[in-house]
């Protein structure tokens, strides 16, 4: 029985790639074309340890109480050795310990904020942009008005009036972000619903909503992939940036940008604390930035591989 | 800038008034003008170059006897009858004179100012002021009785901040001039520390005429004087721009004279909220002094060859209030547990050891300070253990709010020394550090207090108000709700009682055995965990000499100067 | 054109009311009491009230707003309850600072992106390619609030190149204020030293704010060069044999940074906005600082007067972008 299944989904995947050559000759080509450049692959490569290192760091970082609340006031501020490898922190607390965790909790906020701010601008924008008239004139323009507006502020001023914590950052962060979103849908939906597939649809009698998320959506969901890929390393900057003016994380949970913070009042006396914690995160932005940036050569459909 | 021969932009702007402009010649515009830009750094870059080892002592000789000073807080107004920061009150100290000096050493002595002598009733309630006859205005005019009646009058009028604890013993039409060098004062209720609490206001006094020159809707000149002076102190407010310029400069002919061997030509204040841009202006010279150093840069810079850090001890007491009227500190017992449970050595060393823990409500240096205050609070896991067992949150379970003051490292390691122990009883101790604003809010009712907060009080070395201001019920229970000293809601009726009848003790000695006995029963219930008074720590060059610290955050300038040998 | 003009102000009035709406519901509905903080620990009662009244905040939340917005229209941007100062002279001030700030990162950015991005282009793929979008690249990922503590620590406090942090030295006299520019005020004075003193103090904060520029210019620049240069005019160009040199000078600069243009004004608008975390690090008296700090003390007016008058300044760099756009590009009309 295995076995007859298993031939069976061979056969059926050995025509689906039948079916779809074409597609799976794009993917090549773009695989190769990503592969091409240097810094693209370095950027994944990062991406893939740090995530590696997101999920696995309560299993292995040497102190994992020092980031649930322990103190040593007795050991603060050791320099860097075998012991602490970046050292200890004002609280006596392992700087390494922390900083990995840091990364986790970045990463998770990272996610929902995406996933939030992608949730809200993706609707918001395909509404818009598919029915046009004066539900998109309000749309676009809170949109303006929310694009206009230095999102830094705007998180700022919703995590002062929240109070601080993990959850207020980030639904302020989310709040500041879905306007990207919108707009980068609603534009390209304005376009395709021109198109002779839309239409076609419309005659054989697909409903409206069926239309935007069967029929239009799929064909955005690179543009956004590529987006979020570089989006990702913000949002982490920023919910840094939030930990480093103290709107950010909760003591004791570590943040990078509240490490940072804290560390500075000790450089260069005690150059580790605010040091290795900024690494960490401009490795992370950076990351994503080069992931980012060789995604969306690829979508460039001017760029041609040069053989 | 002089005229070029060289001068490709004319025609082309030229062209471009008379309307012959296309894109190509566009183009040749923003080049010419990125031209311009590049060409205009060039000589900066050349000026610039000299100066190229920045170090102070180049600057210097530019102004070599003012004197600039790293501060933690910007000014945001002058007005002498609206005055709250200590930022504004260390200008306008050096701009206006107050009836005392108040900053001969420490602990506070009084001393004459512009007062020559006073004397008071035997009932403590009609209070007379001589003036001195020498004290000059900036403008020329001679310092009467008649401003200083004015200056006290238009603070009371004003109803600011700093009129509150005045207003509660005093109202307008009990200021009087008798002549022109006499004050009369009679007080709504007697008060034998009148002269202590007046030293401590220091209430500016105003130049009338020209306050009342400058009057809109009858506020005494108060907005004007936002960015001018109107006062008789050694230093001139010169040049006064918000968020970037402070300048003070030195009044030659000072009526007192100067004390020091030499004095500052001027004092320039340089808002820097940042610590650690303080501590390194200091470092590199930038500043002469910095204030509100944080501990752990002390070490740093006394190593330092060319600065040092004074540390002072002044009333800034800080204070764990637990909320006696609701939750689980509404049980003695679970806050005889927490006065227990608290680790001071840890405290003492996350902050380098500049602490001065203290034993009971009052800190050292408010008369009536007990060193020996019985029960005193010490870190005891076992005494702990027994208390926490006398409550219904024996087995833990429990999770309390500790709020503070977000982005204050010593508050947050208070709490999170508290967190560490308090996991040993299962007991969660949530970090809720908010704005001050919010914490003031919240300190309204007890239903809205906070199960812990960490806050700083601090007031006049007057041990009635330090008591009646933190214990009394009335400071909370009353229509306007709670301020945030009296955060831990405490009412104990008999405390009530003897702190009623405090102020009207006139007999030192009865006196002080009242508040002896407050302390005691105060300690006992354990409202709150007094912890320790906060350093005002000042680094500054060693060129600077003078100073005497008198318990404030920053430095009297006129008893300063610097030595230009170093 | 007129009417484009028109028609793009009617539309940034709602944009402008929805914008004050948003900051007003987030800066009110706060618990925290700023006037129980501004009246002081020891307040009593009629304290209280007083400034309540003063600052309107004893009324239903409508009509505050609409209060606010009435004296808005009036030229009056409200007082602020910790300063005690009117809202609308602070913002000019600190304004200043913040153009200042933005003009020179700006030029900095020019200066390091486009070469940059040439070098890009010029060798796609190649390692040139690879370094500068290395470097762009970077430049976008660092966190600005910790390269400006590096700064800080390397060039002010152990190299002493450079002062720490402000804007302009204490101990020398302010050049006499005409625009507010420091550095423009002190070339009209023809005050070679402030000019000097006043550029070593920007340098810190604006290559801090530079970085950004570097990053968006090269990108954008060498996208457009990339673009143009498959076009037929330069494969034209190419085949009659005109030197590689000139095709890049003459052909592809021009236009590619015609297309620069919009990104430029995007890019200042943004700036203008101020930088609160550089401006917050380096202690430079700007908006943005400004506005943070009113954010943290919860102070109402000054937050609305911020956000407003910060908006109103993106939405007008964005109109006169999209205007010179218009003009330098004919194919793009004002329809």
């Amino acid at each position: 029985m295995t076995t007859s299944s298993s031939l069976s989904l061979r056969d059926r995947a050995v025509r689906w790639s039948e079916e779809h050559a074409s597609q799976i000759h794009e993917v090549r080509r773009g695989i190769y074309r990503f592969s091409r450049n240097r810094l693209s692959v370095i950027g994944l490569s990062m991406v893939i340890v740090l995530l590696f290192i997101a999920l696995t760091a309560p299993l292995w970082v040497p102190y994992p109480d020092d980031v649930t609340g322990d103190v040593h006031m007795d050991a603060r501020l050791k320099p860097p050795d075998a012991e602490h490898l970046f050292g200890t922190d004002d609280a006596g607390r392992d700087v390494f310990s922390r900083t990995i965790m840091a990364t986790r909790i970045s990463f998770q906020v990272g996610v929902i904020i995406l996933i939030v701010a992608i949730s809200i601008g993706v609707t918001l924008g395909a509404i818009a942009g598919y029915f046009g008239g004066w539900v998109n004139q309000i749309i676009m323009r809170l949109t303006d008005v929310m694009l206009t507006f230095p999102g830094i502020f705007l998180a700022l001023a919703i995590s002062a009036a929240l109070g601080r914590g993990v959850l207020n950052a980030t639904l302020a962060l989310s709040v500041t972000w879905w306007p990207g979103y919108c707009r980068l849908v609603e534009a390209q939906m304005l376009k395709m619903r021109e198109e002779d597939f839309v239409a076609g649809a419309h005659a054989i009698g697909a409903s409206n909503w069926r239309i935007i998320f069967r029929h239009i959506l799929p064909n955005l969901l690179t543009a956004i992939i590529v987006k979020a890929s570089m989006d990702f390393g913000f949002a982490v900057l920023n919910l840094a940036a939030l930990g480093f003016i103290g709107v950010g994380v909760l003591p004791p949970e570590p943040d990078w940008g509240s490490m940072i913070s804290a560390g500075r009042r000790f450089i260069p006396a005690s150059w580790w604390y605010s040091t290795f914690p900024g690494l960490f995160m401009f490795i992370t932005v950076l990351a994503f930035n080069l992931l980012g940036d060789g995604l969306r050569d690829l979508l460039d459909p001017n760029a041609t591989v040069r053989s | 800038m002089t005229k070029n021969k060289f001068d490709p932009t004319g025609k082309i702007l030229a062209d471009f008034r008379e309307g012959r402009m296309d894109r190509r010649q566009f183009m040749k515009l923003m080049a010419a003008m990125s031209g311009g830009v590049a060409m205009a750094g060039v000589p900066a870059l050349a000026a610039a170059k000299p100066a190229r080892r920045y170090a102070a002592s180049a600057l210097r000789q530019l102004e070599p006897k003012v004197l600039v000073y790293g501060a933690s807080q910007d000014i945001a107004t002058l007005d002498p009858f609206d005055r709250t920061d200590y930022s504004i009150n260390a200008v306008i100290r050096q701009v206006y004179d107050r009836l005392f000096r108040f900053e001969g050493g420490w602990p506070q002595p009084v001393e004459a100012g512009l007062v020559t002598e006073w004397g008071v009733s035997d009932d403590a309630a009609e209070w007379t002021f001589k003036i001195t006859d020498q004290a000059k205005f900036h403008d020329g005019a001679p310092v009467t009785a008649e401003s200083v009646v004015f200056s006290y009058q238009q603070t009371l009028r004003a109803q600011k901040q700093r009129s509150s604890l005045l207003a509660g013993f005093l109202d307008e039409a009990g200021i009087v001039a008798k002549d022109s060098q006499t004050v009369v004062m009679t007080l709504k209720t007697p008060y034998a520390s009148f002269d202590r609490l007046l030293a401590f206001l220091e209430q500016p006094i105003v130049n009338m005429e020209l306050a009342k020159a400058n009057e809109v809707d009858g506020d005494g000149g108060g907005a004007w004087l936002v960015d001018k002076d109107a006062g008789s102190g050694p230093f001139t407010v010169s040049n006064w721009q918000i968020g970037s310029v402070y300048e003070l400069t030195a009044v030659e002919d000072y009526w007192q004279g100067w004390p020091g061997e030499s004095h500052l030509s001027g004092v320039v204040w340089k808002k820097t909220e940042d610590p650690g841009t303080r501590k390194l202006g200091l470092l590199s010279g930038e500043f002469d002094m910095s204030d509100t150093i944080s501990s752990s840069d002390i070490e740093e810079i006394n190593a330092n060859p060319t600065t040092m850090a004074n540390v002072g001890y002044g009333l800034l007491g800080g204070y764990l209030k637990y909320n006696t009227q609701g939750g689980p500190t509404a049980d003695p017992n679970f806050r005889r547990f927490l006065a227990y449970s608290f680790n001071r050595q840890a405290f003492i060393d996350s902050q380098q050891g500049y602490v001065k823990m203290m034993t009971g409500p009052l800190p050292e240096g408010v008369p009536g300070y007990d060193p020996n205050l019985d029960p005193q609070y010490s870190y005891d896991p076992t005494k702990a253990k027994e208390y926490l067992d006398m409550t219904e949150y024996k087995d833990g379970g429990i999770s309390l709010d500790f709020v503070y003051v977000s982005g204050l490292d010593f508050e947050e390691a208070g709490g999170l020394i508290l967190l560490d122990e308090l996991q040993k009883y299962n007991i969660t101790l949530n970090m809720v550090p908010k704005n001050w604003p919010d914490i003031v809010g919240a300190c309204t009712t007890p239903e809205s207090g906070p199960n812990i907060s960490f806050i700083f009080d601090q007031f006049p070395p007057l041990p009635d108000t330090w008591l009646i201001e933190k214990y009394s019920s009335k400071s909370w229970d009353r229509p306007t709700g709670g301020s945030f000293q009296a955060c831990s809601f405490y009412k104990n009726e008999e405390v009530d009682g003897l702190l009623d009848q405090l102020r009207t003790t006139t007999d030192p000695d009865a006196n002080a055995a009242m508040v002896a006995d407050i302390q005691k029963k105060i300690s006992a219930d354990a409202p709150d965990m007094p912890l320790y008074v906060m350093a005002n720590v000042l680094g500054m060059n060693k060129r600077v000499k003078g100073f005497n610290y008198f318990g404030d955050i920053s430095a009297d300038f006129w008893r300063l100067w610097i030595d230009e040998s170093q | 054109m007129l009417r484009f003009i028109g028609r793009r102000l009617l539309l940034i009035i709602p944009v402008l009311i929805g914008l004050s709406l948003i900051t007003f519901t987030v800066s009110r509905i706060v618990p925290g009491d700023p006037v129980k903080l501004a009246a002081g620990s020891q307040a009593r009662p009629e304290q209280i009230l007083k400034l309540q009244e003063e600052f309107g905040l004893d009324r239903p939340l409508p009509e505050q707003y609409l209060r606010y917005m009435g004296g808005l229209l009036q030229g009056n941007w409200g007082y602020s309850i910790s300063t005690k100062r009117a809202v609308g002279p602070d913002l000019i001030t600190y304004f200043t600072a913040t153009l200042e700030l933005t003009l020179v990162s700006t030029f900095l950015g020019l200066l390091i992106g486009i070469p940059l991005a040439i070098t890009s282009a010029r060798w796609r793929d190649r390692w040139p390619d690879h370094f500068s979008r290395f470097i762009s690249i970077g430049a976008i990922s660092v966190p600005v609030f910790w390269i400006a503590i590096i700064l800080q620590i390397v060039l002010a406090q152990n190299l002493r190149l450079l002062p720490v942090s402000g804007r302009f030295d204490p101990r020398t006299t302010y050049p006499t204020v005409y625009t507010g520019i420091l550095l423009l005020d002190s070339i009209i004075a023809g005050n070679w030293q402030a000019f000097g003193i006043g550029l070593r103090y920007i340098l810190i904060p604006a290559f801090c704010q530079s970085l950004l520029v570097i990053a968006l210019i090269t990108r954008q620049l060498r996208g457009d060069l990339l673009d143009i240069v498959r076009k037929d005019f330069v494969l034209v160009a190419r085949a009659n044999g005109i030197p590689e040199r000139m095709i890049w000078t003459r052909y592809l600069m021009k236009n590619a940074l015609i297309a620069t243009i919009s990104m430029l004004g995007f890019l200042i608008g943004f700036q203008l906005g101020g930088a609160p975390l550089i401006e917050y690090v380096l202690d430079w008296p700007g908006i943005g600082q400004y506005a943070l700090k009113a954010a943290l003390q919860l102070d109402f007016q000054p937050i609305m007067g911020s956000t407003l008058f910060i908006g109103c300044i993106v939405v007008a760099i964005n109109l006169i972008t999209d205007l010179i756009y218009r003009l330098v590009d004919p194919r793009i009309g004002f329809s």
